[in-house]
């Protein structure tokens, strides 16, 4: 692979060019870690987040004006949400689902700022098991299935969301949701979850097969994750304030979860976590 | 200094004519330049299959030997090895193998076996693990050599991988025995081989 610089002569037989100290690091970390570029995007939607929840002027546009710091974009103006501390007053008349869908391009920023720390070892398995030539493509569809099913599921969210009435959310909803994700920690099911995010299925090399093979990968990854996550993502959401603050918390949670040696302690320790969480929740919607 | 190796027919890289680096005095970068495109399933009887070498892939690869890049090692990968359960059948896997092949053809093409023993504990561990899938890699550096030298090796588009049972001999006169070991099917629990591929490092 040829990194492109001007002026730089095309190596003729007989006639190497080599690579200089400088290009063969560069050239030598995009092979090892074919990862790296979507760890980028990770690191941007992060940053994308964080001035969308500060409000920097010029930046966060889908903060209206009077939403605190800290809420998450696409919270905001959602029916069922007026007077809640963080939200935005609800858009009455707007159907459901044109809520939903409103919402979707936040959700997935979410998701890659939250999920995509997790899904890296994916994507490097995807990357380095690929030809070199189709490599991008190939990690692109695996990226796009992934975030296709949290996109379905994010859509199912947010369009109960703009139907559930003001009075049941809050507080009340996020001690019940805390204490939801709890239980789940401790499951069976999420402990299958879990270790379904990581297995991995035979990548053809080309053709349709190929394009098949990582879309295939990225769709039972991401079917994985939301069967681990789903109920730390209905938290996340349930919480009336602070957003930002619950989004990078349990990022922490998700990817330590799957990136530790021993994925069960960081499971089973987060439960106790996630119940007091739940306590305090219903103590503050008890005020 | 070592000998130059013998060069492997296109599209596979030169070879590089200095001695390769020392063993565990860096980390290989490996590259994927072929790979089937169906998964395999072993019941018991001697599968074939073929990897087709990609030929751009190579010529990347090429490229970059210009540039002093060093890729000189060739791998066999077996990933995505599932079964239920391990059947208890093991596998020898050979390369480029003859027709008909005599006792001296089968040594001189093996390049490693393969058994799922351990299966049911990698997808489901007991302790407190990840899951994982069974993968196996062989290093045939040394077989391509020996095939380019004496040239038995002449189509580089092609890996031609076979899957044999190994089974036990039994001692002369005991033919229910022989009988017995030759009994390799194990069509109730099937060994799929997600996908066989070659690397160059």
């Amino acid at each position: 692979m040829t990194l492109a610089l001007p002026g730089r002569p095309l190596p003729q037989p007989g006639h190497p060019v080599r690579f200089s100290p400088s290009e063969r690091t560069l050239h030598s970390l995009r092979l090892r870690h074919p990862e790296a570029v979507p760890a980028a995007v990770v690191v941007g939607a992060w940053i994308a987040l964080v001035l969308l929840g500060t409000g920097v002027p010029g930046v966060g546009a889908s903060r209206p004006a009077g939403v605190p710091a800290g809420s998450m974009p696409g919270m905001a103006g959602m029916p069922g949400m007026t007077g809640m501390p963080g939200m935005a007053a609800a858009h009455p008349g707007t159907p459901w689902w044109s809520q939903a869908l409103g919402g979707l391009p936040d959700w997935l920023l979410m998701v890659v700022a939250m999920m995509g720390p997790a899904a890296l070892g994916g994507l490097r398995h995807t990357g380095i098991n690929t030809l070199r030539w189709r490599r991008r493509r190939a990690m692109a569809e695996y990226a796009a299935a992934y975030l296709a099913v949290w996109a379905v599921f994010g859509a199912a969210v947010l369009g109960v969301m703009a139907v559930v009435p003001a009075r049941l959310t809050g507080y009340p909803t996020l001690a019940v949701t805390l204490g939801g994700a709890a239980a789940w920690q401790l499951g069976i099911l999420k402990r299958r979850s879990l270790r379904a995010c990581h297995r991995s299925v035979p990548l053809p090399a080309r053709g349709w097969p190929a394009e098949r093979g990582a879309l295939r990968f990225g769709w039972r990854n991401g079917l994985a994750c939301v069967g681990s996550c789903w109920c730390l993502m209905l938290a996340m959401v349930a919480a009336p304030a602070g957003q930002l603050l619950w989004t990078a918390g349990l990022a922490v949670l998700v990817t330590a979860e799957r990136w530790v040696e021993r994925p069960r302690r960081v499971t089973r320790g987060a439960a106790p976590l996630l119940g007091l969480a739940a306590v305090g929740a219903a103590a503050a919607a008890l005020v | 200094m070592s000998p130059a190796p013998p060069a492997w027919p296109s599209p596979w890289p030169a070879r590089p004519d200095t001695s390769p680096p020392p063993v565990g005095g860096g980390e290989l970068t490996r590259h994927l330049v072929g790979a089937t495109q169906q998964p395999l399933r072993l019941v018991g009887d001697t599968v074939h299959t073929t990897v087709d070498i990609d030929a751009r892939a190579t010529a990347e690869l090429e490229g970059e030997a210009r540039r002093g890049a060093y890729h000189a090692r060739a791998f066999l990968d077996l990933d995505d090895l599932e079964a239920d359960r391990n059947p208890g059948a093991v596998y020898g896997v050979y390369l480029n193998l003859p027709d008909d092949p005599s006792e001296t053809d089968l040594a001189a093409h093996h390049i490693g076996n393969v058994s799922l023993f351990g299966i049911e504990r990698a997808r489901n561990p007991r302790g407190d693990e990840h899951a994982h899938g069974l993968h196996v890699s062989m290093e045939i550096t040394g077989l391509l050599d020996r095939m380019a030298a004496d040239g038995s090796w002449r189509d580089g588009d092609h890996l031609d991988v076979a899957f044999r049972p190994l089974t036990l001999e039994a001692p002369p006169g005991q033919p229910e025995l022989a009988a017995q070991l030759a009994d390799t099917g194990h069509p109730d629990l099937p060994i799929t081989v997600g996908r066989v591929s070659v690397h160059l490092a």
